[in-house]
């Protein structure tokens, strides 16, 4: 579905991110793993073109993707759940949901399923996105991307500054979307949770993919272990 | 007591030209960042537009709202897409925007210098020297048609920003450029939008105030004063501020005109606009009520 080809991005004389290549097939759900400063959100960034790439490939469905408007690529089924969740803070739930969805067709009816998801939500409707707590931003982030009705979706780091309470409800949900067709590839910290609900993951490190393996064999990793799970 | 309230009536009404006045600089400020140094000049184009169309067509001045918005949107287009957009998004925006229209500024002032050379023009209209008379209150009567076509442009924009589709874009972008794109908000339309938007909206203002005002290369120059103390009282960027703001200092100069002098009455004004910098420097409405 999502096919990147020796992707280089670079900030100025800056490269930060050198030859990357990434698959993602239809309805799965894919990690992309890292340290801080790695390059995961410029990846995710080039993807829903908020950065052009010096070189490389990226197809969508068969689509060059490069070629596309950024703000053109939610409506090919792209749609990225920034990082720090970017909602509309002056708007409220329903206004920030409204936004995002950019055609008529199914948009009744994710709305409903949005609300029967995560009833807080539904409960918050009228209220100022801004004055939410951050677990309910996070969601009304997320719910914000689903009302785009992706067929793909990709979240940066969704996890970010919330309770650990809070971080399962939003792997749930990331579960709940695979089951809704929806083809998920997210930017994670937390390795082994997110190796829990993705099929596949993909290490970065210094802007290099270092490893890409299915999860099992990543939790099994020597080096994962070590670095990442703290596991000897 | 009738004294009082005829100050508060024609207070309100310079008030509400001076509201329409601000809501264009404010919406461009509010959205796109920038600050547009010629602002007052696009005033003095409408209200020479006005003039013209007045003395050579016999169009009225209010009529000529409906000519001068669509031309002015024009104007904002093409202004915003080979003056403004080429600075945007590069080192130093902010610094050379305002470099860029304060020039544009000067171009304007010196054209009309040029061709219309530095007269005070006035036209006299079936409103000339009229006023209604309310409850013991006199009401010029170009004032009254001005402060009625003011608010009820400032209400439609409001509507159009809070209840419309584009409307909810533009508030979008104003919040976060990236979050809009990644919405599939194609952040430059909305930018060109909202510039041809504000112009046009100055211009009208221009138009409604030709009735009561001379008109002179360099009139730009006051009002554009008034549209960034207004601008600032109210909160950059705060729709609502804007109207406060406006509606504030008219009241105030309308006071000062009569306790003072009609001279002083902008000496005033900017007391309270330091007063208010001092105690709120975000402005009125500086925060939580963002266009």
């Amino acid at each position: 579905m999502l096919k990147i080809e020796n992707l280089n991005v670079s900030y100025g004389d800056t490269q930060v991110i050198w030859d990357v290549n990434i698959d993602v097939a239809d309805g799965e759900v894919v990690t992309l793993l890292g340290p801080n400063g790695a390059g995961k959100t410029t990846l995710m960034k080039t993807i829903c073109g908020l950065v052009a790439p010096k070189s490389g490939k990226i197809t969508f469905m068969g689509e060059d993707l490069l070629k596309i408007n950024p703000w053109d690529r939610p409506k090919k089924g792209v749609v990225l759940i920034p990082e720090g969740r970017k909602l509309f803070g002056k708007m409220t739930v329903e206004e920030n949901l409204e936004i995002a969805a950019w055609k008529e067709e199914g948009k009744k009816e994710t709305m409903e399923w949005i609300y029967e998801t995560l009833p807080k939500l539904a409960e918050r409707r009228k209220q100022l996105a801004g004055t939410l707590s951050g677990g309910e931003q996070q969601m009304c982030a997320i719910a914000r991307g689903i009302m785009a009705q992706p067929k793909m979706l990709m979240l940066d780091e969704p996890s970010l500054g919330l309770a650990p309470i809070i971080v399962e409800q939003v792997f749930d949900l990331i579960q709940k979307l695979q089951e809704r067709g929806i083809t998920v590839f997210f930017v994670e910290q937390f390795v082994e949770q997110s190796l829990k609900i993705a099929a596949r993951g993909y290490l970065l490190e210094g802007g290099r993919i270092v490893l890409q393996e299915d999860s099992k064999s990543m939790l099994n990793n020597d080096y994962v272990r070590q670095v990442y799970l703290g596991i000897a | 007591m009738e004294m009082l309230l005829q100050i508060i009536a024609s207070g309100l009404l310079l008030g509400g030209i001076y509201a329409l006045l601000s809501v264009g600089l404010n919406l461009i400020f509010g959205v796109i960042k920038i600050v547009n140094l010629a602002h007052g000049d696009f005033l003095m184009m409408g209200m020479y537009a006005t003039f013209f169309l007045f003395t050579l067509k016999d169009i009225n001045p209010y009529v000529s709202v409906l000519i001068i918005f669509p031309a002015f949107v024009l104007v904002g287009v093409l202004i915003f897409r080979f003056i403004i957009k080429p600075l945007l998004g590069k080192a130093e925006t902010e610094v050379n925007t305002i470099i860029a229209t304060a020039g544009l500024g000067f171009v304007l002032q010196n054209l009309a210098l040029m061709l219309w050379k530095s007269d005070f023009r006035a036209i006299e209209t079936n409103l000339t020297g009229k006023s209604y008379e309310f409850a013991g209150i006199m009401l010029s009567a170009g004032r009254t048609w001005a402060f009625v076509i003011c608010i009820a442009i400032a209400l439609i924009l409001y509507y159009i920003l809070m209840k419309t589709k584009v409307g909810t874009h533009i508030r979008a972008v104003s919040q976060d450029t990236d979050a809009a794109t990644l919405m599939g908000i194609n952040v430059n339309r909305i930018y060109t939008l909202t510039f041809a938007a504000g112009i046009a909206l100055v211009g009208a203002a221009g138009a409604i105030i030709t009735p009561t005002f001379y008109v002179y290369p360099t009139v730009g120059l006051y009002f554009n004063t008034m549209a960034f103390i207004i601008v600032v009282l109210g909160g950059l960027g705060s729709f609502t501020g804007a109207l406060i703001g406006g509606l504030l200092i008219g009241l105030v100069e309308s006071f000062a005109g009569v306790m003072a002098s009609s001279e002083l009455a902008q000496v005033f004004s900017l007391l309270i606009f330091l007063f208010i910098l001092f105690v709120k420097p975000e402005g009125i409405m500086g925060k939580g009520a963002r266009v």
